[in-house]
């Protein structure tokens, strides 16, 4: 008895913790039949450093099957990459508890820190030209701007129905 | 009544010249009157002397009175006598005796038209016709001697401290002198000048520095004593304007010195050329103006070379004249400040279903943080303007609820090309990044315990 309750304890424990980062896709190519593939581990395609709060993430491109919130600093698809000279570039991740909830202190960053984002090996900076929060919709309201931009965004920590938006302009 | 100079002297019959002879043929009488030239001189001084009175004779010893006119001579036949007189023997290179027997011959034609007279080979001779060369140099000095220069009575304008030069065409401006020896060989030089009306005067230069003399005798022929003729005075007048010329320089669009945006009419670089376009010099407009002091009289054209700071360049040039009758010129030239249309579009709303935004309000600023402006969307979003040459502060005034005010954003006006700005508050859809702890393996060993102790 006791065996078959520790076996099952082991069992949920298991199957409710994190997993790893294998990338799974399906090729559809052949007769129409989804034939699942096992990818070679993907590399990241930028890193974001906030020095204020001591935060250093990989993000992944946007096609990729790692760009998720539920694995990591996420980039919107809605997001233009920095290359561009007007950028729109939008990071999401979560807040509050847990491993994946890398913005959990992001609401501790203030208008004027840096912000660091490297991008398919460039290197931009940012500072923080102001932070507002928004009621929980589902969407964010950006602002028009000029220039490489970029918004870092999460669920306020410690407020409920509350989405923080904090919006960066390139150093120059 | 004759003036008398308070002289009384005598004359003698002095040297003779050699080989010349002459004789006088008295028409009246029919007699001919035949002579070796000879000198007569003054006793005690050794002045030499002219007979004036061809068929009289000469009385050695005679008490002479001195006169400055004679009553049996007419005016002309004065002026004549004397100016032969004063170009023949002594004047200038007429040195040689010879000259004294062409003079006295010369006026002897003049004295008398009751006679011939003429030079002869010996005493009493043949008639030669000598000397005529000599005569015709007299002639013409004589002649010359009634010519004025060239500019002589004449009235100019000249500018302010500007010069004039005046030729003498005629040639004879070096015999004259002037008390400012402004003459030079041919050149009548005047100035610098202030602003003013000036006369000038210029004399014939006088070469025997003492007046000529007639000396009457009761029992002898007169005589006349060389000197100097009356004295040619010529004058011109010099009238000294001051000229302005002074360019004033506008906005073509505030049409005022007060330029548009933070362009500057200052530091506009005009050229200034003659009727015939060659360069003067160059005139920077400062304090919205340029001024030129006595520019010469004439005509001109200038065309701007550099614009101010924020300017278009007047492509235009401009012709005026400065003459004696419109001495001060003012030009106010426009400039055409570089400005550029703005066409600004606001949309909100998601990609792919974006929607135009009306009534919303923008301030513009200048650099100064003053707001110039106020523009508004209209219903289709849009609202266009112009700013001149600058840079402003675009800040958007109010938004559609629920959205982001565009931040505000700065637009250099150096072009006159025109920008579209297009500016979208977007709606972007985000995942919920909401987490949890994760308490299910809490759960499940709190159940586990449970069914071991059950």
């Amino acid at each position: 008895m006791l065996r078959s309750l520790l076996f099952w304890f082991l069992i949920s424990f298991f199957l409710h913790f994190p997993t790893t980062s294998t990338v799974y896709s399906y090729d559809i190519s052949y007769h129409g039949e989804a034939i699942p593939i096992i990818r070679e581990e993907e590399k990241p395609i930028g890193t974001l450093f906030i020095p204020r709060i001591h935060l250093k993430q990989s993000f992944y491109s946007k096609d990729s099957l790692e760009n998720t919130i539920e694995k990591h600093v996420s980039i919107l698809k809605e997001s233009p990459p920095p290359s561009y000279e007007n950028s729109l570039f939008l990071l999401a991740a979560h807040s509050g508890e847990g491993e994946v909830a890398y913005f959990e202190e992001l609401n501790q960053l203030e208008i004027g820190d840096s912000v660091e984002i490297t991008y398919e090996g460039v290197a931009y900076s940012y500072l923080i030209d102001s932070i507002w929060e928004e009621e929980k919709t589902g969407y964010i309201h950006v602002p028009s701007g000029e220039g490489r931009q970029l918004i870092l965004t999460t669920c306020s920590p410690g407020k409920k129905n509350t989405q923080l938006i904090i919006y960066c302009i390139e150093d120059i | 009544m004759i003036p008398v100079k308070a002289e009384t002297t005598s004359f003698y019959e002095a040297e003779y010249i050699d080989n010349i002879y002459m004789n006088k043929y008295q028409y009246s009488t029919h007699t001919i009157y035949y002579q070796k030239a000879r000198f007569f001189r003054k006793v005690g001084t050794d002045e030499f002397a002219y007979c004036i009175e061809p068929f009289r004779f000469f009385n050695e010893g005679a008490t002479y009175q001195s006169s400055f006119q004679l009553d049996t001579l007419s005016k002309e036949q004065i002026e004549s006598m004397t100016k032969i007189a004063y170009y023949g023997y002594g004047y200038s290179n007429h040195t040689d005796p010879k000259w004294y027997a062409i003079t006295q011959l010369m006026i002897w034609q003049i004295a008398s038209s009751d006679g011939e007279y003429y030079f002869t080979d010996s005493l009493n001779g043949n008639r030669i016709d000598i000397f005529q060369e000599e005569m015709n140099e007299i002639y013409s000095l004589i002649e010359m001697d009634t010519i004025l220069p060239s500019f002589s009575g004449g009235s100019f304008d000249i500018v302010e401290n500007h010069e004039l030069i005046l030729e003498d065409e005629n040639h004879v401006l070096h015999s004259f002198t002037n008390e400012e020896n402004l003459i030079v060989e041919d050149f009548f030089k005047i100035g610098p000048l202030e602003a003013g009306s000036y006369e000038f005067s210029f004399q014939k230069e006088l070469f025997y520095q003492k007046p000529f003399l007639f000396y009457q005798s009761e029992n002898s022929q007169n005589l006349l004593e060389t000197g100097d003729i009356t004295p040619i005075d010529a004058k011109i007048r010099v009238h000294v304007i001051p000229t302005h010329l002074e360019i004033s320089k506008i906005d073509q669009d505030t049409k005022s010195v007060i330029p548009s945006g933070e362009a500057s009419l200052d530091g506009a670089v005009y050229s200034l050329y003659d009727c015939q376009n060659r360069f003067i010099q160059d005139l920077v407009i400062e304090e919205n103006q340029a001024l030129l002091s006595n520019l010469d009289f004439g005509n001109y054209l200038i065309q701007e070379k550099k614009a101010g700071e924020g300017y278009l360049l007047d492509q235009k040039s401009y012709k005026f004249s400065i003459t004696k009758e419109n001495p001060r010129v003012s030009l106010v030239l426009k400039n055409q400040v570089i400005k550029k249309r703005i066409l600004l579009e606001k949309q909100y709303g998601e990609e792919g279903n974006l929607k135009k935004e009306a009534n919303v309000s923008f301030y513009i600023k200048n650099k100064k943080g003053e707001i110039i402006q106020t523009v508004t969307t209209n219903e289709e979003g849009q609202v266009d303007f112009f700013l001149p040459y600058g840079s402003y502060q675009i800040i958007q005034k109010n938004t559609t609820e629920g959205y982001q005010k565009t931040k505000p954003f700065t637009i250099v006006v150096s072009d006159c090309e025109e920008k579209l700005l297009s500016l979208i508050d977007w709606m972007i859809p985000v995942p919920d990044t909401h987490t949890e702890k994760n308490w299910s393996w809490f759960v499940y060993l709190l159940y586990a315990l449970w069914m071991i102790l059950c």
